[in-house]
């Protein structure tokens, strides 16, 4: 595999590290209501802006992708990213509950 | 403890936290010299040249963070199996050895500066390697204490309860005292050289360490939550299965620049992205155990060492998730690799991930110390803790204005040439971010002055009720 890396112009520096932040910023919005909802600490609705954050996140991805200007794989392998972090709070939450259930009911 | 008393491993532990406090304040004034010299290069120049300060400042850090880091382990052991360290003599004798020998290497730094780099100088005055400088003969004396101090761990685990924290500990300690071992030896090839070093600096912070603090965090909550000890053990392994993956190759991200194959551009940036999910991990496990509990009339058995905790899960999201995902793509690390991003990243996360986690666990030392049933914030406390994370917070975004300017000018406008790099470092918003940078070290400083005053009177000033379980053990 042949790799490439392009300059960056330097108005687009701003907008890198701001989307960057904004990426981990959606995606911890995602994780945390999807558990406070899960924990009923907040009503159900806010399941809403769990997913919004989620696309949100999606949509940083994306443009931190084409400002960085990444090659086809790379474009793959962020595009399987966002899929697995969109199971992975589901994950997460379903072994804290059948480990929780399984204790409290031994 | 056993009834209302500590054990010998425990009194041990006191030791290396009071050691990790004095040096976490050298820490500091060193760190505050060195800012001032990065607005007045004059200042003490051919006295303690800024050069001193920094190596002084930095391993003072990763020194007492260790030495917190043992405290922290020989405070939980006997608690957690159930026994007596086993070789506490041999235990005592190392600290003492370990503490001169910090002591004979900061006094070589101070009064060795300038000097020539012959084979001589790796063996008995610095090795010259960021974070780990201490000379050949100090590796050599950190090797021999580490082996006792694994060895106490082994042994102690093995002939007591072998609990969930204790397995992950062992393994953990393990692969931290080995790779140490990769910082030992030279090579004549520096890209070769940065290589094997990278193994002690990334391996540990960004692998063993966190490990290590998701150890000690799982005991905290234990101990000051009631937290369910299964769930926790239960998260505590996916932590090790999540970390050391996105740890290990993680590692990609340094290995961009020094002259290793193009193909680590992509692993490094695959597994970098990654290294948040174990941290999103870390969110989701707090935030379900405080679901949990809240509300079934648990009470928070040691408020300050919570407080610490709950500033660890936002600290380390934000210095090692945010500030570093925000420059770890290798597109854009071209240009900030090097620059003050590094240091507005390497601020944050250390204290985030490292320094808020121990200060916890020496809170809870202190709880343990004074027989107290429960601790309570007090306003020194509070003070302590807003000052030193405000100042830690706003520091970091003045180094990041800094970072800014210089990525800009240094790297992008004048292409990473020497006149960018003085353009740079003349520029005046450049100049303005390292003023805000030494006026939150004053205000790191003010805090770590409450935070010592603190540690050493808050058992003092608890309510009357809190030294019931004191009281009632001393009357059994």
């Amino acid at each position: 595999m042949e790799y490439y890396m392009h300059d960056i112009p330097l108005h687009d520096f701003l907008p890198i590290f701001v989307d960057s932040a904004m990426v981990i910023f959606l995606g911890m919005m995602y994780a945390g209501f999807f558990t406070l909802v899960k924990l009923r600490l907040v009503k159900s609705y806010f399941m809403v802006a769990a997913y919004l954050s989620w696309l949100g996140l999606v949509g940083c991805i994306y443009y931190l992708g084409v400002l960085l200007q990444v090659e086809p794989y790379t474009q793959k392998v962020l595009f399987g990213a966002m899929v697995g972090y969109l199971i992975f709070p589901h994950i997460v939450y379903f072994l804290l509950e059948k480990v929780h259930k399984r204790f409290e009911h031994a | 403890m056993h009834g209302n008393r500590l054990y010998e491993g425990q009194k041990l532990a006191l030791k290396y936290f009071f050691v990790a406090m004095v040096l976490f304040g050298a820490q500091l004034l060193f760190g505050l010299l060195a800012a001032i010299q990065f607005l007045y290069p004059d200042f003490l120049f051919g006295v303690l040249d800024f050069s001193i300060n920094r190596i002084v400042h930095i391993n003072a850090l990763v020194v007492w963070l260790l030495y917190a880091m043992i405290g922290a382990v020989y405070w939980l052991l006997p608690d957690e199996a159930g026994r007596e360290v086993v070789g506490i003599k041999l235990g005592n004798l190392a600290f003492y050895v370990l503490t001169a020998a910090v002591a004979v290497v900061v006094l070589v730094y101070l009064f060795v500066q300038v000097g020539p780099g012959k084979e001589s100088t790796i063996w008995f005055i610095t090795e010259g390697r960021e974070y780990i400088e201490a000379p050949r003969w100090a590796d050599i004396g950190i090797v021999a204490v580490v082996l006792i101090f694994l060895y106490n761990v082994y042994a102690t685990t093995m002939s007591g309860r072998r609990t969930g924290i204790l397995s992950v500990l062992m393994a953990d300690l393990i692969a931290l005292a080995g790779l140490y071992l990769a910082g030992m030896f030279y090579t004549d090839n520096i890209a070769v050289d940065q290589y094997w070093w990278w193994w002690v600096i990334h391996l540990w912070v960004e692998a063993t360490w966190e490990v290590y603090v998701a150890a000690v965090g799982g005991y905290i909550l234990i101990k000051t939550l009631n937290a369910n000890r299964k769930v926790v053990e239960m998260w505590l392994w996916i932590e090790v299965a999540m970390m050391f993956g996105s740890g290990i190759l993680g590692l990609g991200h340094h290995y961009f620049w020094i002259g290793t194959p193009e193909y680590w551009w992509e692993i490094g940036a695959l597994f970098s992205a990654l290294e948040p999910v174990p941290l999103v991990g870390l969110f989701v496990h707090v935030l379900y155990d405080w679901g949990k509990h809240s509300g079934q009339g648990h009470k928070i058995i040691n408020v300050p060492a919570f407080a610490w905790l709950t500033v660890e899960t936002f600290g380390n999201f934000l210095g090692a998730g945010v500030w570093g995902f925000m420059h770890t793509l290798p597109q854009i690390n071209l240009y900030t690799h090097g620059t003050q991003w590094a240091a507005a990243h390497g601020h944050l996360a250390f204290f985030g991930a490292y320094v808020t986690i121990l200060i916890g666990a020496i809170y809870l030392a202190i709880q343990g110390k004074a027989g107290l049933k429960e601790l309570k914030m007090t306003k020194a406390g509070w003070w302590a803790i807003v000052l030193i994370t405000a100042g830690m917070l706003f520091m970091t975004v003045a180094l990041t204005a800094s970072a800014y300017v210089q990525t800009m000018v240094e790297r992008g406008m004048y292409g990473a040439t020497w006149q960018g790099y003085f353009a740079a470092q003349a520029n005046r918003w450049f100049l303005e971010g390292m003023g805000w940078r030494l006026a939150m070290g004053v205000v790191v400083i003010a805090g770590y002055v409450l935070l010592i005053y603190d540690m050493l009177t808050c058992t003092k000033k608890q309510p009357a009720e809190a030294y019931e379980g004191e009281v009632a053990a001393a009357a059994a």
